[in-house]
């Protein structure tokens, strides 16, 4: 077996042996093989049983894998066996050139059998087994019967690593390197001893960006000069976007999916905009528990169920839900919108009351004299004096800047009204009392004595009265009023002239003129209200069918019209054209005064269920109705220069407030509540009886049921 | 806050009454050193740079930031947005002392009007009359010693008085009333007999006021028609005309008013819408008024025109002119008191507000020797003395009258005179 072995090889050896020849390189190399083997062979004893049965797993499994580490592994020993045969005939070329091809030899070179990849078993009948490459048959080595096999095994020393080759038929001794090979395979090394698994890293092609640039070339001129073709087709599209002929198409990314789950905003996605809420059912009480802890059962009188069944709700649990779907699925529900401003919002926006100043805020003056309650108050048109006319028949004359009483005058009765005659030629004081209107010059040196002079001169000679003395008219007037010139006492007291009515007086209107004024008769019936004539002492009976009770009556400041005020109503006549204007109804019960804002196109009114009402002329608006008073609202006045006006009530308080009124016809007037003015005591239910404004300065003068008539600045 | 309590800030002392000088050096006094703190620190230094004793020391006020002390420092200097951080100079001088009571005149009615001199004071009074007083019996418990004589002079409440000329024995006043005219009067103080000299009639309301040039010898009055009238206190052509038409006599029964000879204004001025509270001279040909149409009105008698107006905006009823420091002091319907220079370009801005009186301020007066305090009076039943550099509160209230002050006086140099409607003059002694 072994010369057969060997004379296969040795074909070939002697080839390479002409060709190549041998060197000391590898003699060497085999030597130590050699010494190696032997140690090898004893540590490793019972690796050599193994390796065989792993071949014959090998020649079982017929995968081409295995093939080819075969084939491997026969290069391999293919190499010894030429290292072993070549090792003799290297001693006589010692001096032969190292053939650098001598370990690189090919499979196919290797491989004398020459019958391609088919199991070797097709050939076990026959006694070749495959043919070289000349075409030979390739005789099978002599394997020698069991007991050959067995001396042989007990002779040979390197049985352990020696192995069949398949292809070949012959027996191959694996080298040291062969089975240290497959050790390493075996314990699931790298087969290459030599292979360092955790060899440092160098990194050749590092990922880090390197600042040198790859070339030292200079940049291109290109690079840095600006591309006249781009520039040109920049300028084109942005003429084309100038011009509008470019539009963009955004494309709109289409949400493929929605958050199903999502609370925020996805609403819309699945249409639930207007969702409505079901009413949510109150959450089971202690009554529903079972079982509910002893304390509760104390607190809400319940009892303890032995079972959730037995809970008395739980009886018609399924009916009431049942009957709770029905209502959900059939009754209508609808979204009602609750407004997003808050009820502040809709108020107007006030002014802060500071920004309003000037308005008087606390008392300046006080005036004290009267004994009695002071019913009336009137400022002399040039602001210097206050009349003033009381329970205690006096009328008093005071200096406003002081508060010093200068002049007072007795009467026979209650004083009811003062009024200042408005004109600057006349010094004169209608006084009313009784049935009896009094006109009065308090004279001396409160005024100009021209002024004085004039006045007296009026009423020295008793007028010529015309010719329309006769007639129905006429009669009809007498029987109201009378004119009479004072006797000589009076006359020293200053009385000018008289008038006696046909019943009490309650008030006396001047005309801005000072000539013509209105007395007011209450219960005068279709009477009760005249107008005189002070420079012809004539007196005319203007409207004969009011029926109703007049309480007050007040001239436009402007225009020829008079207000008359019923207890309800407010009617305004056109006095030159004998026409009645306007009959507004007051929205009250009973009216107590009546004030015509300067400007003409407002009026405030006053009344006893304790409200002021501010109108507009034309009426176009609702009436501002001003409801701050607690108590009957005995007086309103304006201010004739400032926006102010103010009410005085039975609850003892004066209420100023700022009343803008502008001009442009759209605008609501502004009307705030700047000040509240109390101090004036009590006398049986009586407080502030009358309120008036300085002619120029923001102060308002007050009497009171107290005696006193203040000042407030 | 707390860090606050620990800040010392650097001060100067500096004063102009030399023999309580203290070297100039900057001191650290606490940042909430109170009057009385400063007063304690300015009181040792004293000590120790001269012989004065602590007693003799008096009690110091504090300027700092040209307005007086009157809280705590760190408040004061916050108040004024000025910073802790510099040396802030001090200015102290002696404290005015307290005005005390010395004297209360009783009258019969109201008392419209006060002026004095060193010697002499007059007083208007609502019952018609003029009342001369010696100023040097008063406070001495001879009310009757004081009081000189009684001239029922008018046919009206008196409603301003003043004295003319008091160079000379004879001595001449004016005095106004509602009854629409002036008088001129001459009082001869040894042997105490008064001789009206003119009636000057002109106006046709009742004259507010009056005010006299000392220089040119003439004298303003204001009224309640809106107009001033210059007048010449020595008249020498006096109009003869006696002749009166019959109904000022029969109004005139009372007085000897028919042998008074007439005089006529000098000068017209008219300009102001309404009445006009107060006049004041403030140069030789300047007026200034006061009127309630909210305006203080300049006026050149030269030229008998307005050189400037200053608008408020509320009704001024009473004027004061110091010659000291040239400034103006008015009283408000809205209960403030106006500081106004005329001469700044600004002049139209209030300079200053005093603050403290409750009512209507009716009277005004700039101290004749000091020209840093004032004293006023109001509808609030008091008389308030003011340091022009303490805005936001009097140095002293002067309580004792029981209803509203009309008029204040502080033309003495001792005395602040004041007359109320509760028909008594007060005099309380004040140090200028």
């Amino acid at each position: 077996m072994s010369g057969k072995k060997r004379k296969l090889p040795t074909v070939k050896d002697e080839v390479f042996e002409d060709e190549i020849g041998n060197d000391d390189f590898m003699t060497k190399q085999f030597d130590d093989e050699g010494n190696s083997d032997s140690e090898y062979s004893i540590s490793e004893g019972e690796e050599e049983t193994e390796i065989p049965e792993d071949d014959s797993e090998d020649e079982s499994d017929d995968e081409p894998d295995d093939k080819s580490a075969e084939r491997g592994k026969s290069k391999q020993v293919n190499q010894k066996a030429t290292g072993s045969k070549g090792a003799p005939k290297s001693k006589n070329a010692e001096k032969a050139v190292y053939n650098e091809y001598e370990e690189d030899s090919s499979d196919e070179e290797d491989l004398r059998n020459t019958i391609g990849n088919i199991p070797m078993n097709w050939y076990d009948e026959y006694p070749h087994m495959g043919y070289d490459l000349d075409g030979n048959p390739i005789i099978k080595p002599d394997k020698g019967d069991k007991l050959d096999q067995f001396l042989r095994m007990l002779e040979d020393p390197d049985h352990g690593r020696t192995v069949y080759d398949k292809q070949t038929g012959q027996e191959v001794r694996l080298s040291d390197a062969d089975l240290d090979i497959v050790r390493r395979v075996l314990s699931n090394k790298v087969p290459d001893a030599k292979y360092n698994m955790y060899s440092k890293w160098i990194d050749h092609f590092t990922h880090e960006v390197m600042d040198m640039p790859l070339s030292g070339r200079p940049e291109h001129k290109r690079s840095f000069i600006p591309s006249k073709k781009e520039a040109a087709y920049v300028a084109r599209r942005a003429e084309l976007i100038k011009k509008g002929m470019v539009t963009y198409k955004t494309k709109q990314k289409k949400k493929r999916f929605y958050d199903l789950w999502g609370t925020k905003g996805d609403d819309q996605i699945r249409r639930l905009t207007h969702r409505l809420e079901t009413p949510k059912m109150p959450l089971p009480g202690h009554e529903d528990s079972y079982r509910a802890p002893l304390e509760y059962i104390k607190e809400y009188n319940a009892r303890r169920f032995t079972s959730v069944r037995k809970i008395p709700q739980f009886y018609n649990f399924v009916k009431d839900r049942y009957e709770r779907c029905l209502d959900l699925y059939l009754a209508p529900r609808k979204l009602i919108k609750k407004p997003l401003y808050k009820a502040d919002d809709l108020l107007p926006r006030m002014p802060k009351p500071k920004d309003l100043r000037p308005f008087p805020t606390r008392e300046a003056l006080r005036f004290v004299g009267h004994q009695s309650v002071v019913r009336t108050i009137s400022i002399h048109p040039l602001g210097k004096f206050l009349a003033s006319g009381s329970d205690d028949h006096t009328v008093k004359i005071w200096e406003i800047s002081t508060g010093r009483c200068l002049r007072t005058f007795n009467f026979q009765g209650i004083i009811k009204w003062v009024a200042w005659n408005p004109s600057p030629k006349l010094f004169l004081l209608a006084v009313v009392v009784g049935n009896k209107v009094f006109c009065l010059n308090p004279e001396t040196y409160l005024t100009d004595r021209v002024v004085v002079r004039q006045t007296n001169a009026v009423f020295r000679v008793e007028p010529d009265k015309g010719d329309d003395q006769i007639g129905k008219q006429f009669e009809r007037v007498r029987t109201a009023v009378t004119w009479r010139k004072p006797d000589a006492t009076e006359w020293s007291n200053g009385i000018r002239v008289v008038l006696e009515h046909f019943k009490d007086v309650k008030q006396i209107v001047w005309h801005k003129q000072g000539d013509y004024f209105v007395t007011v008769i209450p219960h005068g019936m279709n009477r009760s209200i005249l107008i005189h004539q002070l420079s012809r002492w004539r007196s005319q009976i203007p409207f004969t069918a009011i029926k109703a009770r007049i309480e007050v009556a007040e001239f436009h400041p402007k225009l020829p019209f008079l207000y008359v005020v019923t207890q309800t109503h407010v009617r305004v006549y056109n006095l030159q054209k004998q026409t009645m204007l306007k009959n507004i109804r007051a929205n009250s019960r009973w009216v107590s005064s009546i004030s015509v804002h300067p400007g003409g196109e407002h009026f405030l009114i006053g009344t006893f269920d304790r409200k002021v009402s501010w109108f507009e002329m034309e009426c176009t608006r609702k009436p501002h109705n001003l409801k701050y008073h607690k108590e009957a609202v005995r007086k309103v006045a304006f201010h004739r220069k400032y926006p102010l006006f103010a009410s005085a009530s039975d609850d003892g308080r004066i209420i100023v407030s700022h009343g803008m009124v502008y001009n442009d016809w759209i605008t609501d007037p502004l009307i705030v509540p700047v000040k509240e003015l109390a101090g004036h005591w009590f006398l049986k239910n009586l407080c502030v009886l009358d309120i008036a404004w300085h002619p120029y300065e923001p102060f308002v003068l007050s009497s009171g049921a107290d005696t006193t008539i203040r000042l407030w600045s | 806050m707390e860090e606050k309590k620990n800040i010392d800030v650097l001060v100067k002392f500096v004063t102009k009454q030399k023999q309580y000088a203290v070297p100039g050096v900057s001191v650290s006094v606490p940042a909430d050193a109170s009057n009385e703190d400063l007063n304690e620190i300015i009181k040792t230094y004293i000590c120790q740079g001269s012989k004065i004793k602590a007693a003799d020391v008096p009690t110091f006020d504090f300027i700092v930031e040209g307005q007086i002390l009157r809280r705590l420092l760190d408040q004061h200097l916050q108040k004024l947005g000025k910073s802790f951080e510099n040396v802030i100079s001090i200015e102290y001088f002696e404290r005015l002392p307290p005005p005390t009571p010395k004297e209360s005149l009783n009258h019969d009615d109201w008392v419209s009007s006060v002026h004095s001199t060193e010697e002499w004071l007059l007083t208007g009074c609502y019952d018609n009359t003029l009342h001369i007083w010696d100023v040097k019996n008063l406070g001495r418990g001879r009310i009757k010693d004081a009081h000189k004589l009684k001239i029922p002079a008018h046919n009206a409440p008196v409603k301003a008085v003043t004295w003319a000329k008091t160079d000379s024995d004879v001595k001449t006043f004016i005095s106004t009333s509602i009854d629409q005219s002036a008088y001129i009067w001459k009082w001869d103080s040894n042997t105490n007999t008064v001789d009206c000299v003119s009636r000057c009639c002109g106006h046709s309301q009742s004259v507010e006021c009056v005010a006299v040039d000392q220089l040119k010898g003439l004298f303003v009055t204001g009224s309640w028609d809106t107009r001033l009238k210059v007048w010449a206190v020595d008249d020498k052509k006096q109009s003869t005309d006696i002749q009166r038409d019959k109904e000022e006599e029969g109004e005139n029964k009372k007085s000897k008013g028919d042998k008074v000879p007439k005089t006529t204004p000098l000068l017209t001025m008219a300009g102001h819408s309404e009445t006009v509270g107060g006049v004041a001279w403030t140069d030789v040909s300047e007026i200034a008024s006061a009127s309630w149409d909210h305006t203080i009105r300049i006026w050149d008698t030269d030229i008998g025109g307005i050189k400037t107006q200053i608008a408020g905006n509320c009704a001024f009823f009473c004027i004061s002119w110091s010659p000291l420091n040239k400034t103006l002091i008015t009283g408000c319907a809205d209960n403030y008191i106006r500081l106004y220079d005329p001469r700044s370009s600004e002049g139209t801005l209030c300079q200053q507000r005093f603050a403290s009186h409750t009512k209507w301020v009716s009277s005004v007066s700039w101290s004749s020797t000091n020209q840093f305090t004032f004293v006023s009076g109001g509808y609030d039943n008091t008389v308030k003395q003011w340091d022009a550099r303490s805005p936001k509160a009097p140095m002293y209230d002067l309580i004792g009258h029981k209803k509203r002050v009309e008029a204040v006086d502080w033309s003495h140099s001792k005395y602040i005179i004041s007359g109320s409607q509760d028909c008594t003059v007060k005099a309380y002694t004040a140090k200028n």
